[in-house]
């Protein structure tokens, strides 16, 4: 049975402002779909994925938690045991920027490991195109990255975080952070 | 070597010796002569001495002698002849001094009688004058005669033991007699020239009663009845007739026009009968209710003057050297406390005013009671030091306040036992609510809506954040008025008196006091009986608890000084109007859940529902279980949002836990069972969302049950083992990371996973994972 070579099951966390796409990366990764009119989570979604990263086979238990703040239970127990955090932003969002520092402080207060993987993803890069097809209607454009590669890899070094952008649209570099955090998760136990 | 000396010396001093043994022999052969002379001298005195003695004292001392026996005899005869004249005299003496005091007490008798008899005549001349001046109607004489007489009687009676004069008791007799007719034929006359005509005792209150007073005005007969008053206040007539008199004045007169009785005063000077004065007051209709304190004073005027002016106004001669006395006077000093306390009591006490607007305007009334008083006073009906009547209506702050808490607790009370059920809404952002601000024009001073907003007092109630304020909920309507009729009785302390301030502040708290004893008491079935009133008992704690909180600051700085030393807070009773309405409504919280739990016992554990029966029953028990939530979130939505969340969120999740735990303990769950099981939770998932009905002011509308059902995510944890296969289960633990894990005990999964799959391979692995 496959099940015999799996060497552990890794519990990892997915969070961020609500809308950045945490459940899009998810679906993403575990069942390789884009619904681009995904309701809102609500209270927290669970998936299961098995992947083999440098020959391992690791389970991993995907927690994706509701960005909204009236979805979200009022003591987050989800983290207790969190290996790996997936932290995501939307880089067309500066909001969704600028609030990461509040959801790095939950992540002190509530994870139960100090040496938990944290991996910073700016999600929706696809959007970039907009503002280059379209850059005399720049101004009207909500849609326009906000935020740079470097701010987010700044932020990213300064918290000690894996940084790396991603768009769950167009499958762009959702994998590669999933299987980023895995083996550096891997490399702590 | 003194035998030496004496040896050498010695023929020295038997010389000197020898010399000297010379000189003395001559001298003493001197002295011896002149010694001898001596002696013969006294030879012959002695012999003369001797002679003198025995020859011519002896003779002389027995002859003295003598003498003295013969004086001894002569002594002892005289005293035998004084002892004999004593002894006669003596007697005789005892016999006269006895004579002497036989005829004096004659003597005394003698004085006596005649004085007794003197008293007697006088006696006999008293009684013919009494007699006399009786016929002749000539009281004063009479009166005077009967006072002597009866001093004289006493005075007699007084020296002499009892009966001992019989004709003495039949003067005493007569005595009596005439006084009694006196006394008969005064009153008789007071009667016939004051007459009353009372309505019979029966029929007090049918029809209008007409009392009347008839005085004599002839001036004769008032010179007639000015004379008897001495003699009937000497004898205690007077007095009485006063009494009496008083008594009719004051309840069927003073009683009467205070009601709004109207007075006729006639004046007969006809000539078929005799001239009289009549007083008439007609007691008025039931419904006669215009009555105002001046119609009513001015009335009382006329009547204390036409009695004045035809009756009371005579004066009586006093006894005392302070002169002659108005009857006023006499009637005043019986009457008059009575008297005013009648007319403060019905009268001055219906004039003190309800609210401040009407305070202002009650100088009338002192001037009004102040011309009454000044009146009786020059009637002589009060002495000019009495201010009974000023006192009360001076003090006008008191009585104001008083009646105003008076008033205040007589509504409250009707607030505390009316319907809690009718209900108004609060807004957290308009926390004394719509209706109050029309209410505080009415109640206090007159403030437009928009005035209101720049009232002190709204402005100080609303706070810039959320955080102090009254969530948005429903109040009884009572409690909503309870509060404005506090809010309104402070703006008047603050505008009145310190002493009315007090008096008020004090009322104030009262009232809530009141609060916490009568509504719990009064209520009682139900508050143990109906969710809602519950509900809103508790909303009206908290609100009356939140306003306490700064009620007493809102008013501090307008109060009075020496309220504002001391603290004005009404903080002590928050914490006990919190506890009174969380207890009322955790009890009610608690029935609540033990009858949902009574639902569920029901449902045969939720064992076997693949059985039609077992599984009707425990559809009915989840039925019924929806039911009651269901209507609990209808009647609860008057709560604060997170109150009624906290509430209906507590009750379902007992109802869930106890579900969970007829179901995990299950031995065995066939797969029909399963499917079964799953759509009776499935109904309580799908329909649970409904019984929370978004209660007013919740902007955010229907809530998520896991942020308030404790369990609920363990519940669809539950529901969805029923439903899945053991690979699911396994993802779900996903070696203790998953959800499952999260909600449920290694133990407890087991137990599930056992109950429901048959004992294979695979089973055995899953559970070998699961710890």
């Amino acid at each position: 049975m496959d099940d015999q070579s799996i060497l552990t099951t890794l519990k990892i966390l997915i969070i961020g402002e609500s809308g950045v796409g945490k459940s899009s990366l998810l679906l993403r990764f575990t069942d390789d779909t884009f619904d681009p009119e995904l309701s809102a989570t609500i209270g927290v979604d669970f998936k299961v994925k098995t992947i083999t990263v440098d020959g391992n086979k690791a389970k991993l238990a995907i927690w994706d938690t509701a960005g909204q703040e009236r979805f979200r239970t009022l003591t987050p127990s989800y983290y207790r045991g969190a290996q790996g955090v997936i932290l995501v932003y939307d880089v067309s969002s500066k909001q969704s920027f600028t609030q990461l520092g509040n959801w790095l402080n939950e992540l002190e207060t509530f994870s139960t490991k100090h040496d938990i993987v944290k991996m910073l993803v700016g999600n929706k890069i696809d959007k970039d195109q907009c503002g280059v097809k379209s850059y005399w209607l720049q101004d009207q454009c909500d849609d326009r990255r906000e935020i740079s590669r470097d701010e987010g890899l700044k932020f990213a070094r300064k918290h000690h975080m894996l940084f790396i952008e991603a768009s769950a649209k167009t499958k762009e570099g959702v994998q590669c952070a999933f299987e980023e955090l895995v083996e550096k998760v891997s490399k702590t136990i | 070597m003194a035998a030496n000396l004496t040896a050498t010396t010695s023929s020295f001093v038997a010389e000197v010796l020898a010399t000297a043994g010379r000189v003395e022999k001559e001298d003493i052969i001197a002295k011896i002569v002149k010694l001898s002379k001596h002696v013969e001298e006294l030879k012959v005195e002695v012999h003369d001495t001797l002679q003198k003695n025995y020859v011519e004292f002896y003779p002389s001392l027995s002859m003295a002698l003598e003498l003295r026996a013969r004086v001894e005899q002569t002594l002892e005869e005289m005293e035998l002849v004084a002892n004999r004249v004593e002894k006669e005299i003596k007697s005789q003496l005892n016999v006269s001094a006895a004579e002497f005091q036989d005829l004096s007490s004659q003597l005394n008798v003698a004085n006596q009688t005649l004085a007794i008899l003197d008293h007697l005549v006088k006696m006999n001349d008293l009684l013919q004058a009494v007699n006399s001046s009786l016929s002749g109607k000539d009281y004063r004489t009479t009166a005077e005669s009967v006072e002597a007489l009866e001093a004289l009687l006493s005075q007699v009676q007084g020296d002499l033991p009892e009966n001992a004069i019989e004709v003495l008791t039949a003067i005493k007799d007569t005595c009596i007699i005439q006084k009694r007719k006196l006394m008969s034929d005064l009153s008789e006359m007071w009667s016939e020239n004051v007459r009353w005509t009372l309505p019979k005792d029966g029929a007090d209150h049918k029809t209008a009663v007409k009392v009347e007073l008839m005085i004599a005005s002839d001036d004769e007969v008032k010179q007639d009845l000015c004379q008897a008053f001495e003699p009937m206040w000497k004898l205690g007539v007077l007095p009485d007739k006063l009494r009496v008199f008083g008594k009719r004045f004051l309840r069927h007169m003073v009683a009467s026009i205070i009601v709004g009785g109207r007075v006729v005063v006639k004046v007969n000077s006809g000539n078929d009968q005799k001239p009289s004065v009549v007083i008439t007051v007609m007691t008025p209709d039931k419904d006669a209710s215009a009555v105002t304190l001046l119609s009513v004073l001015s009335s009382l005027t006329g009547v204390f003057v036409a009695i004045n002016e035809h009756l009371l106004g005579l004066e009586l001669p006093n006894d005392d050297s302070s002169g002659a006395v108005p009857l006023m006077r006499k009637l005043g000093e019986i009457i008059s406390a009575d008297c005013l306390d009648l007319i403060i009591q019905n009268c001055l006490s219906k004039t003190i005013p309800s609210s401040a607007r009407e305070l202002d305007s009650y100088s009338d009334v002192i001037v009004q009671t102040e011309t009454f008083r000044d009146n009786l006073v020059g009637l002589q009906f009060i002495s000019a030091e009495n201010t009974t009547l000023m006192d009360y209506v001076n003090n006008v702050n008191v009585l104001f306040a008083s009646k105003q808490c008076q008033d205040a607790f007589e509504n409250a009370r009707s607030l505390l036992t009316s319907d809690i059920h009718s209900m108004v809404l609060i807004r957290h952002d308009d926390p004394l609510g719509d209706i109050n601000a029309k209410g505080f024009g009415r109640i206090g001073s007159k403030k437009s809506l928009k005035a209101n907003e720049k009232d002190p007092l709204s402005c100080s109630t609303k706070l810039s954040t959320n955080t102090f304020k009254m969530p948005t909920c429903n109040i009884s309507v009572s409690t909503q008025k309870l509060l404005q009729l506090a809010y309104g009785m402070l703006q008047e302390a603050a505008t009145g008196t310190e002493l009315s301030a007090y008096q008020i502040f004090y009322t104030v708290r009262s009232v809530f006091e009141l609060f916490c004893i009568v509504v719990p008491t009064f209520h009682k079935r139900e508050l143990q009986n109906l969710p809602q009133v519950a509900a809103l008992h508790h909303n009206n704690c908290l609100y009356l608890a939140h306003h306490l909180l700064t009620l007493g600051h809102q008013f501090q700085s307008q109060l009075p000084k020496p309220l504002t030393m001391v603290s004005v807070s009404f903080v002590d009773l928050v914490p006990k109007l919190r506890r009174l309405g969380t207890e009322c409504f955790i009890r009610c919280l608690r029935k609540q859940r033990d009858e949902l739990i009574g639902c569920l016992k029901n449902a045969r554990g939720f064992n076997g529902v693949s059985d039609d029966d077992t599984f009707d029953d425990a559809q009915r028990a989840i039925n019924q279980l929806l039911h009651e939530l269901q209507h609990l979130g209808r009647v609860w939505t008057v709560l604060p949002p997170s109150v009624y969340y906290k509430s209906m969120g507590t009750l379902l999740n007992s109802a869930i836990v106890d579900m969970m735990s007829y179901i995990t303990t299950l031995e065995d769950i066939s797969a029909d069972d399963a499917s079964l099981l799953h759509t009776l939770l499935s109904s309580v998932v799908e329909r649970a969302p409904d019984c929370f009905q978004p209660p007013v002011g919740d902007p955010e509308g229907k809530p998520e049950l896991f942020k308030h059902v404790a369990k609920w995510l363990k519940f669809k944890e539950l529901l969805l083992i029923l439903n899945a296969g053991l690979h699911d289960i396994a993802d779900r633990w996903a070696d203790g990371k998953g959800p499952l894990a999260q909600e449920f005990t290694g133990s407890e999964v087991k137990q599930l996973v056992r109950a429901l799959f048959q004992n294979t391979e695979r089973r055995a692995a899953v559970l070998a994972k699961i710890r």
